[in-house]
Protein backbone atom coordinates (compact mmCIF):
# COMPACT_ATOMS: atom_id res chain seq x y z
CA UNK A 1 0.00 0.00 0.00
CA UNK A 2 1.36 3.38 -1.00
CA UNK A 3 2.38 5.62 1.85
CA UNK A 4 2.46 9.30 0.91
CA UNK A 5 4.39 11.80 3.00
CA UNK A 6 3.68 15.44 2.18
CA UNK A 7 6.24 17.93 3.46
CA UNK A 8 5.17 20.72 5.80
CA UNK A 9 5.53 23.57 3.33
CA UNK A 10 2.91 22.06 1.03
CA UNK A 11 0.26 23.27 3.47
CA UNK A 12 0.92 26.77 2.19
CA UNK A 13 -1.79 28.16 -0.08
CA UNK A 14 0.52 28.65 -3.04
CA UNK A 15 1.05 24.89 -3.28
CA UNK A 16 -2.66 24.00 -3.16
CA UNK A 17 -2.88 23.65 -6.93
CA UNK A 18 0.18 21.39 -7.07
CA UNK A 19 -1.19 19.17 -4.32
CA UNK A 20 -4.60 18.96 -6.01
CA UNK A 21 -3.03 18.00 -9.34
CA UNK A 22 -0.87 15.31 -7.75
CA UNK A 23 -3.83 13.85 -5.89
CA UNK A 24 -5.96 13.89 -9.03
CA UNK A 25 -3.27 11.88 -10.85
CA UNK A 26 -2.91 9.46 -7.96
CA UNK A 27 -6.67 8.85 -8.02
CA UNK A 28 -6.77 8.58 -11.81
CA UNK A 29 -4.08 5.89 -11.81
CA UNK A 30 -5.60 4.06 -8.85
CA UNK A 31 -2.52 4.56 -6.69
CA UNK A 32 -4.30 5.73 -3.60
CA UNK A 33 -2.89 4.91 -0.19
CA UNK A 34 -2.24 6.28 3.25
CA UNK A 35 -1.48 10.01 3.42
CA UNK A 36 0.57 11.75 6.12
CA UNK A 37 1.46 15.39 6.48
CA UNK A 38 4.82 16.23 8.00
CA UNK A 39 4.84 19.12 10.43
CA UNK A 40 7.27 21.31 12.29
CA UNK A 41 7.15 18.78 15.12
CA UNK A 42 7.32 15.67 12.91
CA UNK A 43 9.78 16.13 10.07
CA UNK A 44 9.78 14.08 6.88
CA UNK A 45 12.69 12.12 8.35
CA UNK A 46 10.74 11.25 11.50
CA UNK A 47 7.62 10.28 9.56
CA UNK A 48 9.74 8.16 7.21
CA UNK A 49 11.30 6.38 10.17
CA UNK A 50 7.85 5.56 11.57
CA UNK A 51 6.67 4.34 8.18
CA UNK A 52 9.67 2.04 7.73
CA UNK A 53 9.20 0.65 11.23
CA UNK A 54 5.56 -0.06 10.39
CA UNK A 55 6.69 -1.68 7.13
CA UNK A 56 4.75 0.72 4.89
CA UNK A 57 5.91 0.58 1.29
CA UNK A 58 6.57 2.11 -1.07
CA UNK A 59 7.02 5.41 0.71
CA UNK A 60 6.30 8.35 -1.58
CA UNK A 61 7.80 11.71 -0.68
CA UNK A 62 5.89 14.70 -2.01
CA UNK A 63 7.92 17.86 -1.63
CA UNK A 64 11.36 19.21 -2.43
CA UNK A 65 14.85 17.71 -2.69
CA UNK A 66 15.29 18.60 0.98
CA UNK A 67 12.23 16.49 1.82
CA UNK A 68 13.49 13.48 -0.13
CA UNK A 69 17.01 13.80 1.25
CA UNK A 70 15.65 13.55 4.81
CA UNK A 71 13.86 10.34 3.85
CA UNK A 72 16.94 8.95 2.08
CA UNK A 73 19.09 9.74 5.12
CA UNK A 74 16.65 7.90 7.36
CA UNK A 75 16.33 4.92 5.00
CA UNK A 76 20.13 4.59 4.79
CA UNK A 77 20.50 4.75 8.57
CA UNK A 78 17.95 1.94 8.90
CA UNK A 79 19.40 0.06 5.90
CA UNK A 80 15.91 -0.81 4.77
CA UNK A 81 14.69 -2.50 1.60
CA UNK A 82 11.62 -0.27 1.54
CA UNK A 83 11.51 1.61 -1.77
CA UNK A 84 11.25 5.39 -1.79
CA UNK A 85 9.58 7.41 -4.52
CA UNK A 86 9.60 11.13 -5.20
CA UNK A 87 7.02 13.56 -6.52
CA UNK A 88 8.90 16.87 -6.75
CA UNK A 89 7.37 20.29 -6.44
CA UNK A 90 10.26 21.62 -8.57
CA UNK A 91 10.76 19.71 -11.82
CA UNK A 92 14.21 21.26 -12.32
CA UNK A 93 15.65 20.32 -8.95
CA UNK A 94 18.78 18.20 -8.91
CA UNK A 95 17.26 15.05 -7.43
CA UNK A 96 14.20 15.34 -9.68
CA UNK A 97 16.48 15.33 -12.72
CA UNK A 98 18.75 12.63 -11.32
CA UNK A 99 15.80 10.33 -10.72
CA UNK A 100 14.04 11.36 -13.93
CA UNK A 101 10.78 12.45 -12.34
CA UNK A 102 8.64 15.59 -12.49
CA UNK A 103 5.43 16.59 -10.74
CA UNK A 104 3.47 14.78 -13.45
CA UNK A 105 5.81 11.89 -14.33
CA UNK A 106 6.53 11.17 -10.67
CA UNK A 107 3.11 9.58 -10.34
CA UNK A 108 3.55 7.67 -13.61
CA UNK A 109 6.94 6.37 -12.43
CA UNK A 110 5.19 5.19 -9.30
CA UNK A 111 2.83 3.06 -11.34
CA UNK A 112 5.71 1.63 -13.40
CA UNK A 113 7.76 0.83 -10.32
CA UNK A 114 11.23 0.70 -11.82
CA UNK A 115 13.44 0.50 -8.74
CA UNK A 116 17.15 1.27 -8.73
CA UNK A 117 19.35 0.46 -5.77
CA UNK A 118 21.47 3.57 -5.59
CA UNK A 119 24.67 3.60 -3.60
CA UNK A 120 24.61 6.41 -1.08
CA UNK A 121 27.50 8.60 -0.01
CA UNK A 122 27.96 10.22 3.35
CA UNK A 123 28.89 13.73 4.48
CA UNK A 124 29.71 13.82 8.18
CA UNK A 125 26.65 12.17 9.74
CA UNK A 126 24.30 12.58 6.74
CA UNK A 127 23.70 10.12 3.93
CA UNK A 128 22.97 11.51 0.49
CA UNK A 129 22.65 10.29 -3.10
CA UNK A 130 23.01 13.50 -5.10
CA UNK A 131 25.44 16.28 -4.34
CA UNK A 132 27.01 18.49 -1.72
CA UNK A 133 27.45 22.17 -2.55
CA UNK A 134 29.63 24.54 -0.57
CA UNK A 135 29.60 28.30 -0.71
CA UNK A 136 30.78 31.11 1.49
CA UNK A 137 29.03 32.59 4.49
CA UNK A 138 29.67 36.14 5.63
CA UNK A 139 28.79 37.82 8.87
CA UNK A 140 25.87 40.14 8.50
CA UNK A 141 25.44 42.94 11.06
CA UNK A 142 27.46 40.93 13.53
CA UNK A 143 24.59 38.65 14.48
CA UNK A 144 23.23 36.61 11.65
CA UNK A 145 24.92 34.56 9.00
CA UNK A 146 23.56 34.63 5.53
CA UNK A 147 24.82 33.54 2.16
CA UNK A 148 26.29 36.39 0.24
CA UNK A 149 25.44 36.70 -3.39
CA UNK A 150 27.46 34.90 -6.02
CA UNK A 151 31.15 35.46 -6.65
CA UNK A 152 32.33 35.60 -3.07
CA UNK A 153 35.73 34.00 -2.89
CA UNK A 154 37.22 32.16 0.04
CA UNK A 155 40.20 29.96 0.77
CA UNK A 156 39.43 26.29 0.84
CA UNK A 157 41.45 23.14 1.39
CA UNK A 158 40.64 19.64 0.23
CA UNK A 159 42.41 16.51 1.37
CA UNK A 160 42.02 13.42 -0.78
CA UNK A 161 42.94 9.96 0.50
CA UNK A 162 45.56 11.47 2.86
CA UNK A 163 47.87 11.63 -0.16
CA UNK A 164 46.83 14.84 -1.82
CA UNK A 165 46.30 18.33 -0.45
CA UNK A 166 44.57 20.90 -2.61
CA UNK A 167 44.24 24.51 -1.61
CA UNK A 168 43.27 27.73 -3.25
CA UNK A 169 40.87 30.62 -3.37
CA UNK A 170 37.58 29.55 -4.91
CA UNK A 171 33.96 30.60 -5.24
CA UNK A 172 32.74 27.27 -3.97
CA UNK A 173 32.69 23.60 -4.78
CA UNK A 174 30.38 20.73 -5.64
CA UNK A 175 30.83 17.12 -4.65
CA UNK A 176 28.82 14.87 -6.90
CA UNK A 177 28.01 11.32 -5.89
CA UNK A 178 28.75 8.92 -8.74
CA UNK A 179 27.09 5.74 -7.50
CA UNK A 180 27.92 3.63 -10.55
CA UNK A 181 31.66 4.15 -10.10
CA UNK A 182 31.55 4.39 -6.29
CA UNK A 183 33.38 7.68 -6.59
CA UNK A 184 32.90 11.29 -5.61
CA UNK A 185 33.60 13.98 -8.19
CA UNK A 186 34.91 17.16 -6.61
CA UNK A 187 34.57 20.28 -8.76
CA UNK A 188 35.93 23.61 -7.63
CA UNK A 189 34.29 26.71 -8.97
CA UNK A 190 37.17 29.07 -9.42
CA UNK A 191 37.40 32.79 -9.40
CA UNK A 192 35.82 34.84 -12.13
CA UNK A 193 38.60 36.76 -13.81
CA UNK A 194 36.42 38.81 -16.11
CA UNK A 195 34.15 37.94 -18.99
CA UNK A 196 36.92 37.55 -21.57
CA UNK A 197 39.10 35.32 -19.48
CA UNK A 198 36.30 33.41 -17.83
CA UNK A 199 36.02 30.85 -20.59
CA UNK A 200 39.76 30.22 -20.36
CA UNK A 201 39.76 29.78 -16.59
CA UNK A 202 38.93 26.12 -16.11
CA UNK A 203 37.35 24.81 -12.96
CA UNK A 204 39.23 22.09 -11.18
CA UNK A 205 37.96 18.56 -11.03
CA UNK A 206 39.09 15.53 -9.03
CA UNK A 207 37.63 12.06 -8.41
CA UNK A 208 38.06 10.05 -5.25
CA UNK A 209 36.14 7.68 -2.97
CA UNK A 210 36.85 9.89 0.07
CA UNK A 211 37.74 13.49 0.74
CA UNK A 212 37.78 16.17 3.39
CA UNK A 213 36.92 19.83 2.87
CA UNK A 214 37.95 22.57 5.28
CA UNK A 215 38.24 26.32 5.40
CA UNK A 216 39.11 28.88 8.04
CA UNK A 217 36.25 30.94 6.60
CA UNK A 218 32.77 29.80 7.65
CA UNK A 219 30.99 28.30 4.68
CA UNK A 220 27.56 26.89 4.06
CA UNK A 221 26.95 23.36 2.92
CA UNK A 222 23.87 22.25 1.05
CA UNK A 223 23.36 18.49 1.02
CA UNK A 224 20.72 17.61 -1.58
CA UNK A 225 18.71 20.69 -0.68
CA UNK A 226 19.32 20.58 3.06
CA UNK A 227 21.48 23.29 4.58
CA UNK A 228 24.15 22.32 7.01
CA UNK A 229 26.78 24.53 8.61
CA UNK A 230 29.67 22.51 9.84
CA UNK A 231 33.33 22.12 9.03
CA UNK A 232 35.33 20.04 8.32
CA UNK A 233 33.25 18.06 5.87
CA UNK A 234 34.28 14.45 5.64
CA UNK A 235 32.68 12.95 2.55
CA UNK A 236 32.92 9.28 1.67
CA UNK A 237 31.28 6.73 -0.54
CA UNK A 238 29.49 3.95 1.34
CA UNK A 239 28.27 0.42 0.72
CA UNK A 240 24.75 1.39 1.75
CA UNK A 241 22.21 1.26 -1.06
CA UNK A 242 18.81 2.88 -1.07
CA UNK A 243 16.01 1.59 -3.35
CA UNK A 244 14.53 4.49 -5.30
CA UNK A 245 11.70 4.42 -7.82
CA UNK A 246 12.94 6.20 -10.94
CA UNK A 247 11.53 7.62 -14.15
CA UNK A 248 12.60 7.07 -17.73
CA UNK A 249 14.70 10.22 -18.15
CA UNK A 250 16.87 9.62 -15.13
CA UNK A 251 20.55 10.53 -14.88
CA UNK A 252 21.31 7.61 -12.57
CA UNK A 253 21.70 4.32 -14.40
CA UNK B 1 37.49 7.79 -16.26
CA UNK B 2 36.88 11.48 -15.65
CA UNK B 3 39.55 14.02 -16.43
CA UNK B 4 41.37 15.50 -13.46
CA UNK B 5 41.85 19.25 -13.79
CA UNK B 6 43.95 21.51 -11.59
CA UNK B 7 42.75 25.04 -12.28
CA UNK B 8 44.71 28.26 -12.17
CA UNK B 9 43.67 29.16 -8.61
CA UNK B 10 44.71 25.90 -7.04
CA UNK B 11 47.88 24.45 -5.58
CA UNK B 12 48.13 20.70 -5.21
CA UNK B 13 50.64 18.94 -2.98
CA UNK B 14 51.22 15.20 -2.78
CA UNK B 15 50.66 12.19 -4.99
CA UNK B 16 48.32 13.04 -7.83
CA UNK B 17 47.21 9.66 -9.18
CA UNK B 18 44.57 9.01 -11.79
CA UNK B 19 43.49 6.49 -14.39
CA UNK B 20 42.27 9.20 -16.74
CA UNK B 21 43.75 12.30 -18.31
CA UNK B 22 45.18 15.09 -16.17
CA UNK B 23 45.23 18.75 -17.14
CA UNK B 24 47.19 21.22 -15.05
CA UNK B 25 46.79 24.99 -15.20
CA UNK B 26 47.77 25.75 -11.59
CA UNK B 27 50.54 24.47 -9.33
CA UNK B 28 51.48 20.91 -8.43
CA UNK B 29 54.27 19.65 -6.21
CA UNK B 30 54.96 15.99 -5.41
CA UNK B 31 54.33 13.36 -8.05
CA UNK B 32 51.93 12.82 -10.92
CA UNK B 33 51.02 9.37 -12.18
CA UNK B 34 48.31 8.35 -14.61
CA UNK B 35 47.44 5.77 -17.24
CA UNK B 36 46.15 8.63 -19.37
CA UNK B 37 47.76 11.76 -20.74
CA UNK B 38 49.08 14.79 -18.89
CA UNK B 39 48.69 18.29 -20.29
CA UNK B 40 50.51 21.13 -18.56
CA UNK B 41 49.20 24.56 -19.51
CA UNK B 42 51.28 27.67 -20.19
CA UNK B 43 50.79 29.20 -16.75
CA UNK B 44 51.25 26.01 -14.77
CA UNK B 45 54.16 25.43 -12.40
CA UNK B 46 54.88 21.78 -11.67
CA UNK B 47 57.54 20.58 -9.25
CA UNK B 48 56.93 16.87 -9.53
CA UNK B 49 57.98 13.67 -11.22
CA UNK B 50 55.54 12.72 -13.96
CA UNK B 51 54.56 9.29 -15.31
CA UNK B 52 51.89 9.14 -17.99
CA UNK B 53 51.06 7.68 -21.40
CA UNK B 54 51.68 10.97 -23.23
CA UNK B 55 52.76 14.35 -21.94
CA UNK B 56 52.26 17.80 -23.47
CA UNK B 57 54.04 20.65 -21.75
CA UNK B 58 53.51 24.38 -22.23
CA UNK B 59 54.32 25.46 -18.67
CA UNK B 60 57.17 25.06 -16.21
CA UNK B 61 58.22 21.64 -14.94
CA UNK B 62 60.93 20.71 -12.45
CA UNK B 63 61.24 16.96 -12.15
CA UNK B 64 61.81 13.77 -14.07
CA UNK B 65 59.33 12.86 -16.76
CA UNK B 66 58.70 9.34 -17.95
CA UNK B 67 56.32 7.95 -20.56
CA UNK B 68 55.91 5.03 -22.94
CA UNK B 69 54.58 7.49 -25.51
CA UNK B 70 55.54 10.99 -26.58
CA UNK B 71 56.63 14.12 -24.79
CA UNK B 72 55.92 17.42 -26.49
CA UNK B 73 57.45 20.70 -25.32
CA UNK B 74 55.75 23.73 -26.81
CA UNK B 75 57.45 27.10 -27.31
CA UNK B 76 56.47 28.34 -23.85
CA UNK B 77 57.65 25.19 -22.04
CA UNK B 78 60.45 25.22 -19.49
CA UNK B 79 61.67 21.85 -18.25
CA UNK B 80 64.39 21.05 -15.71
CA UNK B 81 64.69 17.29 -15.40
CA UNK B 82 65.33 14.06 -17.21
CA UNK B 83 63.04 12.84 -19.93
CA UNK B 84 62.32 9.22 -20.85
CA UNK B 85 60.04 8.55 -23.80
CA UNK B 86 59.76 6.93 -27.24
CA UNK B 87 59.11 10.19 -29.07
CA UNK B 88 60.20 13.71 -28.20
CA UNK B 89 59.16 16.97 -29.81
CA UNK B 90 60.70 20.28 -28.81
CA UNK B 91 59.38 23.49 -30.30
CA UNK B 92 61.52 26.54 -31.02
CA UNK B 93 61.75 28.66 -27.88
CA UNK B 94 61.29 25.81 -25.43
CA UNK B 95 63.78 25.60 -22.56
CA UNK B 96 65.05 22.17 -21.61
CA UNK B 97 67.81 21.44 -19.11
CA UNK B 98 68.42 17.77 -18.39
CA UNK B 99 69.04 14.38 -19.88
CA UNK B 100 66.84 12.39 -22.17
CA UNK B 101 66.59 8.76 -23.16
CA UNK B 102 64.55 7.24 -25.93
CA UNK B 103 63.16 3.75 -25.77
CA UNK B 104 61.84 1.55 -23.02
CA UNK B 105 64.94 0.97 -20.90
CA UNK B 106 66.08 3.61 -18.50
CA UNK B 107 69.39 5.13 -19.40
CA UNK B 108 71.47 8.13 -18.58
CA UNK B 109 72.52 8.42 -22.19
CA UNK B 110 71.59 11.78 -23.55
CA UNK B 111 69.91 11.73 -26.90
CA UNK B 112 67.32 13.98 -28.42
CA UNK B 113 65.55 13.26 -31.68
CA UNK B 114 64.01 16.31 -33.21
CA UNK B 115 61.60 15.84 -36.11
CA UNK B 116 62.66 17.50 -39.38
CA UNK B 117 59.82 19.99 -39.27
CA UNK B 118 60.72 21.31 -35.83
CA UNK B 119 63.54 23.67 -35.03
CA UNK B 120 64.93 22.92 -31.63
CA UNK B 121 66.81 25.48 -29.56
CA UNK B 122 66.80 23.42 -26.44
CA UNK B 123 69.79 23.37 -24.15
CA UNK B 124 70.54 19.65 -23.82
Amino acid sequence: MYYYIYDTFLEEKRFARFVNEVEAQINALGLTGERTQASSLRSVGTVTKDAIERNRQPIVIVGSDASLSQAIDQACRMQTDVALAYIPVDDASFLARALGVTASTGVTALSRRVVLNIRAARVNEYFFVGQVRCSRLVENRGLRLRRKNALTRFKMTARIDDALHIHGEVLGCHVLNQPQEALLKLDFLEQDRGRRQKQHAPSSSFSSPALELTSKTPFETNVDGRRVVRSPLIITTTKVHVPLIVGRDRLFS
Amino acid sequence: MAETVVGTSLQVEGELKSQGDIRIEGGVSGSIETEGSVTIGAGAIVKASIKASNIDIAGTVEGDISTQGHIALSDSASVNGNLQCTELTIARGAKFNGGSSMGKQESTQEEVVVPDNVQATADV
